[in-house]
């Protein structure tokens, strides 16, 4: 991903767009890093949508983590918002050991 | 039934403040199971100052203490020590000290002994080091114990 600019983000993006929900939005995720402006919030969005759509809690959960460093303002907020309705069955054992402090 | 609702506002938690935050603070108040309110506290209270701070520490220490499941409760505490001061902190390490004795499971035996073990004398540190010796072997290699 590092090597990636110019017309290879762009397909990148293209083709990142071109998946679903969970895929899409973590595919987002990786690549909004190297955007700025209003590319990367316009991304971003996207990411987010796609995020918020996915099918089960568990991957929406994923994919809000995953995009949530790179969150500001409304996009945020949005996040925020969709917060309640995340619950789901089976789900700590694998999530268990991330909750150290570093 | 899980929630990943901790989870979720953990991740949110570094980039929030001013209303957002307080409205993540009340989501995770509202949270029903002592891990997963701690859970989204302990991530939450860096970001909060003063009195709110205070008692949010002081909820999620509370919640920490109330679960029933000692390596739960263990890694609950672990993670809020570093943010603890005073008779809370010295609460939480003296938990976590009882469950080095108790934990079944070697990691977060393992756990308690790296948060606790600074804090002890020499001597109480070379007991508990032999007394975990033992099972070194059986821990998850990829465990962030042995990664540091």
């Amino acid at each position: 991903m590092p090597q990636l600019s110019g017309d290879l983000l762009a397909r990148a993006l293209d083709a990142a767009q071109t998946l679903r929900d969970y895929g899409q939005a973590k595919a987002i995720a990786a690549l909004a890093r190297h955007l700025d402006g209003e590319a990367k919030a316009q991304a971003l969005a996207h990411g987010l949508d796609a995020a918020l759509a996915s099918a089960n809690a568990r991957d929406r959960t994923e994919a809000l983590e995953a995009l949530a460093p790179q969150l500001s303002g409304d996009l945020l907020v949005r996040a925020l918002d969709a917060v309640p309705a995340l619950r789901h069955r089976q789900y700590r054992s694998r999530r268990w050991r991330h909750w150290l402090p570093t | 039934m899980w929630e990943s609702r901790p989870e979720a506002l953990a991740a949110l938690a570094p980039q929030l403040s001013g209303e957002p935050l307080q409205r993540a603070l009340d989501a995770a108040l509202a949270l029903q199971n002592e891990w997963a309110r701690t859970r989204a506290l302990a991530a939450l209270t860096p970001q909060l100052e003063g009195e709110t701070k205070a008692r949010a520490l002081k909820q999620a220490l509370k919640d920490a203490l109330a679960i029933e499941h000692e390596g739960s409760r263990t890694e609950a505490l672990a993670a809020l020590v570093p943010q603890l001061e005073g008779e809370a902190k010295a609460t939480a390490l003296e938990q976590m000290r009882n469950a080095t004795l108790v934990l079944d499971r070697d990691w977060t035996r393992a756990r308690a002994l790296e948060v606790t073990l600074p804090r002890r004398s020499e001597h109480d540190r070379l007991k508990a080091l032999a007394a975990l010796a033992p099972h070194l072997e059986r821990m998850p290699k990829q465990s962030r114990l042995s990664r540091r």
